[in-house]
């Protein structure tokens, strides 16, 4: 009996190595500290952030948990996020933004987790057929792509919504060797899908079926291999899309090997994979985000050329109605301004330039939008923001400076009058 | 063109418009989802261009092509702002000090603009002078082009 309650009390407290984020705040005499989950779509460019924040005066100290879209916001809703299976990463250094496997940490208690602050997903919960917890509110954050991207060796240039349905619904070259060019993706083994809970697969699967008929009941698993199977740290991550990939072409399969991921991973990863240009039914030819495959402007996700893309949505805890939830109902202020941040309604102290960090690392700040879209897959609407920061991002995504640059109103020219973010926008 | 001319380009497409503000940041949500195009909720943006020549295009290289008619903006109403602690101001990142909160208020009603979209079809093709790589899917995929059942 002893025994057995010791074994249960080893299980429940993980390795005698696991780091709690507890002793990484003692440690470090950390302040200001949040915990969130969701999925890896938005990780790239959260991890940016949280560096950036943590070196502000005062700081916010992020820790969190990447388990997909659908597990990260399920760990939220029930309180029970930085398991051993899923732990805290966090970004205290610049060089862990860039590293390859950040520093994590773990609740105490490893095995049932812990309640954090905020949940985070790429698109919306319909994507996985959950609705908005009582006293949760829903804040829209930046805009980013999904991408199909595949080795940078392959020749292949474009793929349809068509051919989507193929490659994840067969795989299989006996449906279409009777082409006259058939595509090169029909080996289950070098064809890369993530795990059904991630959002970027949700919303491929959302978008094929959005081709009605036979796609409407596409269906969540996939054919292919699962990118945990080749994932550098053998977890299922967009990390590891890339990974797989990159993967299928160190054995001979450049040409065979696909899979997709988010805009910012597929951004930060171009020196081995490129992503191909997207052609959705109805559209007369397929588009990169960017104006080329090689640009940063994402320009064709701004104006809705390119159908692959959704809105990060973040998720806390807020006082009052949850229906149209302003940003004062969070009651947590560090929570707040980070939600705020990312959704454009608060400006980031003078010294943590968070939409720097958001447009560097792929992903498109409200500002910086022209369309906005009826939820995931619905209709599309011209879209103006408030205050527009499309030079801004230009800027910053391209390193070019497309327009002049100004501190004042009374430094812009008539067609472009008004300054913001330094430069003279249209109005 | 080269990149930096193209970037221009486009930048002059979309300042060609618009001069109404509208409050806070509008919400993304904010149409109907009746299925069909909402007219926009606040000023719209064209991203028409001023002419060019017609591209080319390949089924296995990527091609640009010019756009077609430039497509001026239209201002139309923008939002209320509905600020709540504090203004989020203007933008300048240097602004500095404590930031102020908007709390999102709701997007202008504002009406279509003749240059605006009607249709999803629409934005997908509108005129563009991004590089582009048409998909053939009859070529391409044969018979599945015309999605035949799942497998079981």
């Amino acid at each position: 009996m002893a025994i057995a309650f010791g074994l249960a009390g080893l299980a429940r407290t993980g390795t005698a190595h696991a780091v709690t984020c507890a002793d990484v705040i003692t440690q470090n005499s950390l302040t200001h500290v949040i915990y969130g989950a969701g999925g890896s779509a938005i990780t790239a460019t959260l991890a940016k952030v949280a560096y950036v924040l943590s070196q502000a005066n005062p700081p916010i100290i992020v820790f969190y948990a990447d388990p997909g879209a659908q597990t990260g916001f399920e760990q939220f809703r029930d309180g029970k996020a930085g398991t051993a299976a899923a732990p805290f990463k966090y970004w205290l250094h610049a060089a862990d933004v860039t590293a390859a496997a950040p520093p994590t940490c773990t609740a105490v208690d490893t095995i049932v987790g812990q309640a954090i602050d905020f949940g985070t997903t790429g698109g919306s919960l319909s994507l996985f057929g959950d609705t908005l917890p009582d006293g949760v509110g829903q804040f829209t954050g930046p805009a980013q792509g999904v991408n199909v991207i595949v080795p940078k060796d392959s020749t292949e240039t474009s793929i349809s919504a068509e051919a989507l349905f193929f490659v994840y619904g067969f795989g299989n070259a006996d449906q279409v060797s009777a082409a006259a060019n058939p595509i090169p993706w029909t080996d289950p083994a070098y064809i890369i899908q993530r795990k059904s809970t991630s959002f970027v697969q949700q919303f491929i699967r959302g978008t094929v079926q959005t081709l009605g008929g036979t796609a409407a009941n596409f269906p969540a698993t996939f054919a292919g291999t699962l990118t945990a199977v080749h994932a550098s740290d053998g977890k299922d991550s967009n990390q590891g899309t890339v990974d797989s990939v990159v993967w299928a072409a160190s054995q001979g399969h450049a040409q065979n090997g696909i899979g997709f991921t988010s805009g910012p991973t597929a951004d930060k990863n171009r020196a081995s994979v490129h992503t191909l240009a997207y052609q959705h039914v109805g559209q007369n030819a397929g588009y990169w985000p960017d104006s080329t495959q090689d640009a940063f402007d994402k320009i064709n996700i701004r104006t809705g050329q390119y159908y692959l893309w959704d809105v990060n949505l973040f998720f806390t805890k807020v006082t009052g109605s949850n229906a149209s939830p302003k940003l004062d109902q969070i009651a947590n202020a560090d929570v707040r301004n980070f939600i705020g941040y990312f959704s454009g309604g608060i400006l980031p102290p003078a010294d943590a330039d968070v939409n720097r960090a958001i447009v560097e690392t792929g992903s498109i700040p409200l500002c910086a939008m022209h369309v906005q879209r009826d939820g995931d897959f619905g209709a599309l609407s011209c879209y103006a923001p408030a205050v527009p920061c499309g030079c801004y991002f230009e800027s910053i995504a391209t390193k070019t400076q497309t327009c002049d640059a100004c501190t004042s109103d009374d430094q812009c020219s008539a067609g472009a009058p008004k300054c913001h973010f330094g430069f003279c926008e249209a109005y | 063109m080269n990149y930096s001319d193209l970037i221009r380009t486009q930048r002059q497409r979309a300042t060609l418009l618009a001069l109404a503000v509208g409050g806070a940041l509008g919400v993304l949500a904010a149409c109907s989802s009746d299925g069909g195009n909402s007219a926009p909720s606040t000023p719209v943006i064209t991203t028409g261009g001023t002419g060019g020549a017609a591209g080319s295009s390949s089924s296995s290289a990527g091609s640009s092509s010019g756009g077609s008619a430039g497509q001026g903006g239209t201002a139309s109403h923008g939002g209320s702002s509905s600020s709540s602690s504090g203004d989020a101001g203007a933008g300048d990142t240097a602004a500095g000090g404590e930031a102020g909160e908007s709390s999102g208020g709701s997007s202008g009603s504002g009406g279509a603009g003749p240059t605006c979209p009607t249709t999803d079809e629409g934005f997908y093709n509108q005129p563009s002078s991004s590089q582009k790589s048409p998909f053939d899917n009859t070529a391409r995929l044969g018979a599945h082009a015309t999605l035949p059942p799942l497998p079981g």
